[in-house]
């Protein structure tokens, strides 16, 4: 690993090969056809909420405290490893532990750990630590908190600054950057914290926010703590648990922060955005880049707005948009999966070998330094069929959310009004989502 | 913060639609843009293979530097009677090396210093090898040694004494033989080749997606005013590069995807290898 350079946009060194268009036509036309039998014919009922209790499968043992320790003080470890390899680490993005951490391990990592096992971010966060051990020391006092917190707003904050740097800033996979970024961020949380609680900065941590809406996708659960009570796991069908997320505005801006970041990634891979910024260098490519991102998520918000919008209006549902925000929830988890799953399993392996020497000092702790990746690990055909079936099966569980939702909440008739604008919006994602795959 | 939502929703509709629409038919703009000119690249891109195809059926001089496919090198011999013709009979050993006979009907080998006009029943033979001139030769047998594992592609042509080739009809007279080499050296000879010329800081000719199929032995050359240098990622070939000395890069494809190749100092792309 003596390589010096940097990789255009976050870590993606393999980037996958576009679908041919008949794979896409077909996900285009099964994405619809079950759209709208499902719209129709076959579901009066609501369903999910049902569903999504599950069933017990065992209490949660009391000796379960000292594993979370385990796993949060683990966490902690590794994130001021990362800190300090950002730091003092080679300045090179596919040499330094930091890059592929934070952008593979956690961004992409963390998401696809929420959806199969629950809020664990909750659980093992360093910031959730950190700031409980803040919380510990700071006096308490009355005042409270402003609205811009409170509101949750300010998480998209974070999310915009990481989206920004991840996909348009020129050098945002850089580990200085990162360093300085998740530093300055965490000193944030803690300044917040020192004022206003740790449960109030939560609200600030807009990856938690975004962690615990995949976590709503997971097929297990844990009961709330009831005094006197054990508290339980349960087990549920996947991705129906959404049903019961609500979502308030700010976190819904977050979803759809989210939503139009993975698009724009997805744009940023194309032929069509490689002329675009072809030849382009520095902060001629920022600035080009920051166009197409802010378009693109302003796209992907609008869209959505104006269909809310068209629901209030048939409906007069004055809540219309987050009503049916949760169905946003398992269409970004299809798009993180399509855009994401083959950086996970090939960029991730780098990982396991940077561990072993995080700071580039020649290093072989866990014997894996010089472990090469193996970058045919997965099949190129695999990951055209992964893409879209993501997709495609976000998309579906979205519309059975959206549709659950909305005979939940009027009678048959006018639910199935309410559903044209969101199945409109639905639909305008997905063919969005499958075109940017074939470029 | 807070009032983003206010701000949001309190924009007049009107405006939002036209952003929206205005947004939507731009992107079918895009989109139809982007087809069309796809199909034409892809109409480009068969061309040139096509045309490499082609260059390298008759010895591929692309990057020999002794280009005799242009017209006004070649001697055309139709209006002659009984022109003269060759064939190769090649026999690999397995030692890496290859035994070339060489018959000739109404030809007549020269020395290579040969001076004097050209005459059509005279001259040497020239010898290339996958395409690249290995060897001229004023005799009928000859030895090809040290050749990589693997086929290969031997072609024997008629040459004046001028170095100009023979041609009839507008074909070289040529003959070619392949043969399968054993007992040789592992490196191997590229079977698909590009080239990338960089000027004044700008890709001449745009972006390149070279597609090549899984296997394949891939050379791209890249040529720039300027020093620097050229990285393929995933692949990691590092070539410096600078005025007068191309660099050469060569893989075996053998991961599939997209690879991104980029000027190091410059920090811009220079071309895309899709292997597929």
């Amino acid at each position: 690993m003596t390589e010096l350079f940097i990789f255009a946009h976050g870590v993606g060194g393999r980037l996958d090969l576009p679908l041919s268009e008949w794979q896409v036509a077909w996900a285009g036309v099964v994405a619809l056809v079950f759209s709208f039998a499902a719209l129709g014919y076959f579901w009066h009922k609501p369903l999910l909420k049902k569903l999504s209790f599950g069933r017990p499968i065992f209490n949660v043992p009391s000796g379960s405290n000292l594993f979370k320790l385990f796993f949060r003080y683990v966490s902690l470890f590794l994130f001021l490893i990362v800190v300090i390899a950002g730091f003092i680490g080679q300045d090179n993005t596919v040499a330094n532990l930091a890059p592929v951490t934070v952008f593979v391990v956690f961004w992409i990592g963390m998401a696809c750990a929420s959806v199969l096992f629950g809020h664990i971010w909750r659980e093992i966060s360093p910031w959730e630590t950190l700031g409980k051990f803040v919380d510990q020391f700071r006096k308490e006092d009355n005042e409270p908190a402003p609205r811009w917190l409170t509101s949750g707003w300010v998480a998209l904050v974070p999310i915009s600054i990481f989206h920004w740097f991840e996909l348009a800033y020129h050098d945002g996979a850089s580990p200085r950057i990162l360093g300085w970024w998740t530093l300055i961020y965490t000193i944030g949380l803690m300044g917040i914290t020192w004022k206003w609680g740790w449960a109030e900065a939560r609200k600030a941590e807009g990856f938690g926010i975004l962690f615990a809406a995949f976590a709503e996708l997971s097929p297990f659960r844990v009961k709330e703590t009831e005094v006197s009570h054990p508290r339980k796991v349960f087990i549920r069908a996947p991705f129906v648990g959404v049903s019961n997320y609500e979502t308030s505005p700010a976190q819904l801006a977050v979803v759809l922060a989210a939503l139009g970041g993975t698009a724009f990634d997805g744009l940023s891979r194309t032929r069509f955005w490689g002329e675009i910024i072809f030849g382009r260098s520095k902060w001629e490519l920022t600035f080009f880049n920051t166009i197409g991102l802010v378009w693109i998520v302003a796209l992907v918000g609008v869209a959505y707005h104006l269909a809310g919008k068209l629901g209030s209006r048939t409906t007069g549902d004055a809540i219309f948009s987050e009503r049916f925000g949760a169905s946003l929830v398992p269409i970004l988890f299809g798009y993180d999966l399509a855009h994401y799953f083959s950086l996970l399993l090939l960029e991730g392996q780098a990982f396991k070998v940077l561990i072993s020497d995080p700071f580039g000092k020649g290093w072989d702790i866990f014997g894996t330094a010089t472990d090469p990746i193996n970058w045919t690990l997965v099949s190129s055909g695999v990951i055209g069929w992964v893409q879209i079936l993501s997709i495609v099966g976000g998309h579906l569980v979205g519309v059975l959310v959206s549709h659950d939702r909305g005979i939940e909440k009027f009678e048959l008739k006018k639910a199935m009004r309410s559903q044209y604008p969101m199945l409109a919006v639905m639909v305008l994602y997905t063919l969005f989502g499958l075109v940017l795959m074939t470029g | 913060m807070t009032d983003l939502k206010e701000k949001f929703t309190g924009c007049p509709r009107r405006v939002i639609s036209f952003f929206f629409i205005s947004s939507v038919l731009l992107i079918a703009a895009c989109g139809s843009e982007n087809g069309t000119s796809d199909i034409a690249a892809l109409e480009e891109k068969n061309e040139e293979t096509d045309h490499d195809h082609s260059g390298h059926d008759h010895g591929g001089h692309d990057h020999g530097g002794h280009d005799h496919h242009s017209d006004e090198d070649l001697i055309d011999l139709s209006s002659v009677a009984d022109p003269p013709n060759v064939s190769l009979i090649a026999t690999p050993d397995n030692q890496g090396g290859v035994r070339l006979e060489i018959e000739l009907d109404n030809f007549e080998l020269v020395p290579l210093d040969a001076k004097g006009e050209n005459q059509p029943r005279e001259g040497h033979l020239h010898v290339e090898l996958d395409g690249k001139m290995v060897a001229m030769l004023s005799e009928k047998n000859h030895y090809l040694s040290d050749l990589s594992n693997g086929h290969h592609e031997i072609a024997v042509s008629l040459s004046a004494t001028d170095h100009r080739s023979f041609s009839l009809n507008g074909e070289l007279i040529a003959d070619t033989a392949t043969v399968m080499i054993s007992g040789g050296s592992k490196a191997e000879v590229p079977n698909v080749s590009f080239e990338v010329e960089i000027l004044d800081g700008k890709v001449k000719d745009g972006l390149s997606r070279f597609e090549v199929s899984k296997g394949d032995l891939v050379e791209i050359t890249v040529y720039s005013d300027k020093s620097d240098e050229v990285h393929l990622h995933v692949y990691d070939n590092m070539v410096n590069v600078g005025p007068g000395a191309p660099a050469v890069i060569n893989v075996e494809a053998t991961i599939p995807g997209i690879f991104e190749a980029e000027l190091h100092s410059a920090g811009f792309r220079i071309f895309e290898l899709q292997v597929s």
